[in-house]
């Protein structure tokens, strides 16, 4: 099996691609915020993807720093914000582990969550978010993982559901954090963009741990 | 769409350069971070640094200079800066007395401003403080949304703390004292009558009917508290002056300046035509106003539409917002 920092690099390249190619959707589901959801997100990934030769040098934690770093300082609005705090604060976490196991790792996400969550102004479940994808999957991976039967790619089986039965259920939320919070009622019936990056996100984490398994 | 524009991701980049080509003495641009700051020399006092997404102009970008701010940080189209050009901006304009940011209440500029705080703090120094500016009665203040929005009121912050600090040196604790009572003191709300369009979109960013309004519209064309059929000007205007006086609210004896400014898609005729209505609506309330600003002070890219501000007035604020400042958009 591939060493973990290099099944990172291919989860970040994947994340980045998907997520450039995501770009106009997540623009048309930005109209309730500002539209600028999109463009920017493109051009941080498009950024991470200009470093991957450095990225490929780097250990776990450090790849980490780089695409966070990378991420806030060239999306800018509250995704670069979130993203990068995301990022950041789960290499925090990893510090100088070289090869972190599952509880590890469902340890920096939680730190990284809990971050997220206080930068967004005490950002909840339900307010119609990323957090609403990101939380029940890293809560699906924690509950997995306690069973102690689970498989690092039954972890990600399952937080990839729970991202995407979250993200679904903000299709009929009203956003009360964000932009989109001020429009009230009229945020129902749409994604929120922020949930979708998650969903992709951990859907390439899954695609990559299945071709390196 | 049919803009002034070249490439969408390049709309920031040439718009500061014409700023600076415009004022090659006064106004610098660091392209690579899109910090704007004043090349004019000053010492021993606060900077006084705004930032947030382009596409608000004049706001923020052209407000540097000499009495109002000594840097901005123009992030991308409607999105926050960077937290690195806040950085960098904090430590460029610092002149030992610290740095006072001067934020409008969007998660994303205030969730920059923070992490670049904190990474500021970390490397130790300059110290900076940050006052959150919302004054847009339009969005309640509740845990159900982000909180209000920081509109064009945010203009008399900026030229009130800004001639504080340039006139009287004041230090950075007061400036903040003194940004939270103006912040205290002025009310706005908008409506629009068309959406703005943004490059990287290329269409409207909400569809409004040819006989419909909408009211209390945010800044970033995000759609506002109610949409409404298209009323004379007189009516509008009623409800929109009505809606920021009674929120302070303003009473029979204030002496209050106002702000009637264009979202940037309306002539200055027609901002002109709001103002005489707002004007009497005062008059007849027996609200004394001093001094008015009309014309394009904070806008939404090409979106028509008005938002109107009231600043409730005191000695010092008198004072403070007619000392002169020397900034980009001086008309002659």
């Amino acid at each position: 099996m591939a060493a973990q920092k290099d099944i990172l690099t291919g989860v970040i390249d994947l994340i980045s691609k998907k997520l450039i190619e995501a770009e106009k959707t997540l623009t048309e589901l930005d109209s309730m915020g500002d539209a600028d959801c999109g463009s920017g997100i493109r051009r941080g990934f498009e950024a991470v993807l200009n470093a991957s030769d450095e990225i490929k040098g780097l250990d776990v934690s450090d790849i980490l720093k780089k695409v966070g770093f990378t991420l806030a300082y060239t999306i800018g609005g509250t995704s670069g914000a979130m993203l990068g705090t995301g990022f950041i604060e789960t290499a925090k976490s990893i510090g100088d582990n070289k090869n972190p196991q599952p509880a590890d790792w469902i340890k920096a996400l939680n730190s990284a969550l809990a971050v997220i969550k206080r930068r967004g102004g005490n950002t909840q479940v339900k307010d119609k978010t990323l957090v609403d994808a990101l939380e029940p999957a890293i809560a699906t991976m924690q509950a997995l993982q306690e069973t102690g039967q689970a498989t690092m790619l039954q972890l990600l089986e399952g937080a990839y559901a729970a991202a995407k039965e979250g993200s679904d259920r903000t299709i009929d939320m009203i956003a009360r954090k964000g932009r989109a919070s001020y429009v009230g009622e009229r945020s129902k019936g749409s994604r929120d963009p922020g949930s979708l990056v998650i969903v992709l996100m951990f859907e390439a984490a899954l695609e990559i741990y299945r071709r390196s398994n | 769409m049919k803009k002034i524009i070249n490439k969408p991701d390049d709309f920031v980049g040439e718009m500061l350069k014409g700023l600076e080509l415009s004022n090659p003495e006064k106004i610098g641009v660091i392209y690579d971070k899109r910090i704007v700051y004043r090349k004019d020399p000053y010492l021993n006092k606060v900077a006084i640094i705004s930032g947030s997404g382009s596409g608000h102009e004049p706001d923020q970008a052209f407000y540097v200079g000499r009495g109002m701010l000594d840097a901005a940080c123009a992030g991308p189209v409607f999105a926050a800066p960077t937290l690195d050009a806040i950085v960098d901006a904090a430590r460029l304009v610092d002149r030992g007395r610290g740095v006072l940011f001067l934020v409008k209440n969007y998660t994303g500029d205030r969730a920059n401003f923070e992490m670049a705080s904190e990474m500021l703090e970390f490397e130790g120094g300059p110290v900076v403080d940050t006052m959150i500016i919302n004054d847009d009665v339009a969005v309640k203040d509740s845990t159900w949304t982000a909180g209000r929005r920081g509109v064009a009121g945010a203009m008399f912050v900026y030229k009130i703390v800004g001639a504080k600090s340039e006139e009287e040196g004041a230090d950075l604790s007061s400036l903040k004292k003194l940004a939270i009572q103006v912040n205290d003191n002025v009310r706005s709300m908008g409506f629009a009558l068309k959406s703005c369009t943004t490059p990287a979109k290329g269409s409207p960013t909400f569809d409004l009917g040819e006989d419909e309004i909408e009211l209390g519209v945010g800044l970033h064309g995000e759609p506002g508290r109610q949409r409404v059929k298209f009323m004379p000007a007189d009516e509008t205007v009623k409800i929109i002056t009505d809606a920021v006086l009674e929120d302070l609210p303003f009473i029979s004896g204030d002496e209050v300046a106002i702000m009637i400014n264009g979202l940037g898609g309306t002539p200055v005729g027609e901002l002109y035509i709001a103002a005489g209505i707002a004007h009497s609506i005062l008059k007849n309330k027996k609200i004394k106003v001093s001094k008015t600003y009309v014309n394009n002070f904070c806008t939404s890219l090409d979106m028509e539409g008005c938002s109107i501000s009231i600043l409730r007035l005191n000695e010092e604020f008198k004072r403070l917002l007619v000392s002169t400042c020397d900034i980009p958009i001086r008309y002659f």
